[in-house]
């Protein structure tokens, strides 16, 4: 039972993603840009004015906590610091931030457009949702999720170099030159496309709990908190199984893919 | 008959949003009265079908000008300019100014003049059936006179296209020709 739940649940997701990549067109359209470039304000802005604090603040501990902890020397901290702020933190934590500050906000938004008849009146105008308001919203979540972490990821490795000059006996052009000698090419792919799935999967989720497709017709409250819900676990679920498909591992490395 | 004023009083809101959802296409059947003559009135504006909304249908994210060019620059935004001007032409003709709507969110009118900006809206679009939401319940007489002379003036620009009025009550209804 639960698992024909969770199989028509990702039909429906795959149905979704299917329509809104045959419809990017639909993007040269002025009032389609408009609404792209309004969630893309709402979801990349807002969010980055949450996190310099937050960013910085996460480099700083890793560093810390590496440096008093693990007794590290300078290149063992700026490898954790890339391991974790790279290649894992950064990209969940931009995400969580995004689904709690912007996805919270349009799952909220598009319910109430439900409730007070925009939507109906949209159709009945010949204006397709998928359109006008789905393509937008999925493309500003992912591309916002995107610049969200890189900026983030610049915050924390910064905050986190600048700290270890501070707490270690080594100067910030020997940690920098550590970190592009450690950093791969493949660490900022991995990043790219885990933040632009994680972006992708919130934006599926908002628009479908937010919207009600699919028949899931709820009140606003319980849209937004199914959308917040449903955004963590598919993000966390993503993550497991591309850590896996890649690494071979999950769960840092508890479970091992079979040799 | 083209150029012709219908009238047609529903029971219900879901009745009213079937037929809706019929005229617009977006529901290929209707199993309601008057389907015959519904089904004739659809097939006879081919798609071109634009409804004024009882509460004008304005989106909160956009301003109420904006929301009365929201179908043109969806549909044809190459057409922008012309609908700018024409919606300067339709405000001047019932003597108001964009001014009044521009910058305004939909919530922050009042009904009169919800419906009004989703009048302006729907004859934008130039449709070849015009249907009217209600739009004569719950408006003073002379909010009542401003919605009739925004149809004098659909129906002297568009001598040939046809209204249909939709009500749920019988009280103050226009008085266009009752539907058979």
């Amino acid at each position: 039972m639960a698992a024909g739940v969770a199989y028509a649940g990702v039909k429906g997701y795959g149905g979704l993603l299917w329509d809104v990549l045959g419809r990017l067109s639909v993007l040269k359209r002025d009032p389609v840009r408009d609404v792209l470039v309004r969630q893309m304000r709402t979801a990349g802005m807002a969010t980055l004015s949450a996190m310099v604090v937050r960013a910085a603040g996460i480099g700083t501990l890793i560093i810390a906590y590496t440096t008093y902890v693990l007794a590290a020397d300078a290149a063992f901290a700026v490898r954790i610091l890339i391991w974790a702020v790279l290649r894992e933190i950064g990209p969940l934590f931009a995400v969580i931030l995004l689904t709690v500050r912007s996805g919270t906000a349009m799952a909220a938004e598009f319910a109430l457009m439900r409730e007070r008849g925009e939507l109906q009146a949209l159709r009945l105008s010949g204006i397709s949702l998928l359109d006008y308001i789905i393509v937008p919203t999925i493309v500003a979540m992912t591309v916002s999720n995107l610049a969200i972490t890189v900026y983030f990821q610049f915050l924390a490795v910064g905050g986190g170099i600048l700290v270890s000059a501070l707490l270690m006996d080594v100067s910030i052009a020997e940690l920098v030159e550590h970190f592009f000698a450690l950093a791969s090419v493949w660490d900022l792919v991995y990043t790219v496309i885990k933040s632009l799935a994680f972006g992708l999967l919130v934006g599926l989720v908002v628009c479908i709990h937010g919207l009600g497709i699919g028949g899931r017709q709820t009140t606003m409250p319980e849209a937004v908190s199914r959308a917040v819900m449903q955004s963590i676990v598919a993000v966390l679920t993503f993550n497991a199984v591309f850590a896996y498909l890649v690494f071979g591992v999950l769960f840092f490395g508890i479970v091992k893919a079979p040799a | 008959m083209k150029g012709t004023r219908l009238r047609l009083t529903v029971p219900t809101r879901p009745a009213r949003d079937a037929v809706l959802a019929f005229l617009t296409g977006l529901e290929a059947s209707y199993g309601g009265p008057f389907a015959g003559a519904l089904t004739e009135l659809r097939d006879a504006a081919e798609s071109n079908v634009a409804i004024a909304f009882e509460d004008g249908g304005l989106l909160q994210s956009l301003d109420a000008w904006q929301n009365t060019l929201l179908p043109v620059a969806y549909h044809a935004a190459h057409e922008v300019d012309v609908a700018v001007r024409r919606a300067h032409a339709i405000f001047a003709a019932l003597g108001r100014r964009p001014a009044e709507f521009i910058g305004r969110p939909g919530n922050s009118l009042s009904l009169y003049d919800r419906r009004f900006a989703g009048f302006v809206r729907a004859m934008l679009v130039e449709p070849e059936l015009l249907v009217l939401d209600r739009l004569f319940e719950e408006l003073g007489r002379d909010e009542r006179q401003g919605i009739a002379a925004c149809i004098d003036l659909f129906g002297s620009r568009y001598p040939l296209r046809r209204v249909l009025y939709l009500g749920l009550s019988e009280v103050n209804l226009p008085e266009f020709e009752v539907m058979q």
